[in-house]
């Protein structure tokens, strides 16, 4: 993996900016809290701008989590419309990427559950059969043992990867140690390395 | 973000974010957002009487109840409940007294909520079901909710989606559901 293609967060003057690591995409999130407040005044500008910037993030991380598109799709709309409903109050408004993730991922979750229910995604996975038709056999492999996983699982997998986050920023999110975060990380893809050589 | 990951994780790592992008198409953000407006209660017209709900002028807490919980013991074998000596289920709590109360703004569309029960309460308010329900971790000695059916009101407008059922410093247990500041959060939360 010669060259990452990971999200990284870079604050500076209180700016939040995106930047992808080679560089084929920067999109800066102005002034976060600006955008909050203006949100709350019910600024569509302001929300657009948002949305633009990190919907794909939220729908990267619903994605790895659901295995579904349609769920995915689902669970970022959600954060938005709680978003643009109920704004958070954050003590740090550079926080705002954060707080949208957790609700995605939450969202996600639920998701999930509701799709256990009907034994969609567990189903699926133990079959073995071929997920997503448009994905190439290594992508569809990946997504079955996936599928294994459990959500909490998905979750930190798609965090760090998906999504780009620091172990550190994990560990916030998910509420653990950072050095915790890195060990289950580690034994996560360990385990997903042994169920792609089995397939 | 390198944190010393052998080349083998991190080929796995690129292929989840390959995977991830499969299920992120760029989307058109005006759209969502056109959605998002689209499906909110909070635009537009509705702005005005939320804007009311939230003044402040409404008490944070009304009790309305009284539950008492008649328990054995903390065995496996489940007590009755009672709410003014209506029988209101079984739970698996020590014997207690609950105080029925509305919590306006809490948010818990994101918490847990884990069944613990069925039980009927002497509120006056309508509940979705009778089930009580444990919120994430919050000890469900000192919190219990139940869900509202939506529209449930008051003299003072909406009471919200949950009948909190609080007992001791359980109010304390509830501020990560208020927003900061709410001025309709417990007092506990400063």
């Amino acid at each position: 993996m010669g060259h990452r293609r990971c999200l990284d967060v870079k604050r500076s003057k209180g700016a939040v900016h995106l930047m992808d690591m080679d560089g084929t995409a920067d999109v800066p999130l102005a002034e976060p809290a600006m955008l909050l407040a203006a949100v709350r005044e019910h600024d569509q500008a302001a929300f657009t701008q948002l949305v633009a910037a990190l919907d794909r993030d939220l729908l990267r991380l619903a994605y790895v989590i659901t295995g579904s598109h349609q769920a995915a799709e689902d669970a970022a709309q959600a954060a938005w419309e709680r978003l643009w409903q109920k704004p958070p109050t954050l003590r740090e408004p550079a926080k705002l990427r954060a707080w949208l993730l957790t609700v995605c991922a939450n969202e996600a979750r639920q998701t999930g559950r509701r799709q256990r229910r009907g034994a969609a995604l567990e189903a699926r996975a133990a079959s073995g059969s071929a997920p997503t038709a448009d994905l190439t056999a290594d992508l569809a492999d990946l997504q079955v043992a996936l599928g294994r996983l459990t959500t909490s699982d998905r979750e930190l997998l798609a965090l760090r990867f998906a999504v780009g986050l620091a172990s550190a920023e994990i560990a916030e999110h998910l509420g653990l140690s950072p050095e915790g975060a890195r060990t289950r990380i580690h034994r996560l893809l360990q385990r997903l390395r042994r169920e792609l050589s089995h397939d | 973000m390198t944190e010393a990951l052998s080349s083998e994780d991190l080929e796995i790592g690129r292929q989840i974010r390959v995977l991830a992008d499969t299920g992120a198409p760029i989307r058109d953000a005006n759209a969502v957002v056109r959605t998002v407006i689209s499906r909110s209660p909070r635009r537009s017209l509705l702005r005005l009487p939320m804007a009311l709900a939230a003044s402040g002028v409404l008490a944070l807490v009304v009790v309305v109840g009284l539950v008492s919980i008649d328990y054995a013991d903390s065995s496996s074998s489940p007590a009755s409940a009672h709410v003014g000596g209506v029988p209101i289920g079984e739970f698996n709590l020590g014997g207690t007294t609950y105080g029925i109360s509305v919590a306006r703004s809490i948010d818990l569309r994101d918490a847990r909520l884990t069944e613990m029960g069925e039980a009927r309460q002497n509120s006056g308010f309508r509940t979705e079901g009778s089930t009580v329900y444990q919120v994430d971790d919050v000890d469900p000695g000192h919190v219990l909710v139940m869900k509202l059916i939506p529209g449930e009101r008051d003299d003072a407008g909406s009471i919200g989606e949950y009948l909190v059922l609080v007992r001791g410093n359980g109010f304390a247990l509830l501020c990560p559901y208020f927003q900061v500041g709410d001025p309709l959060a417990p007092s506990e939360c400063g």
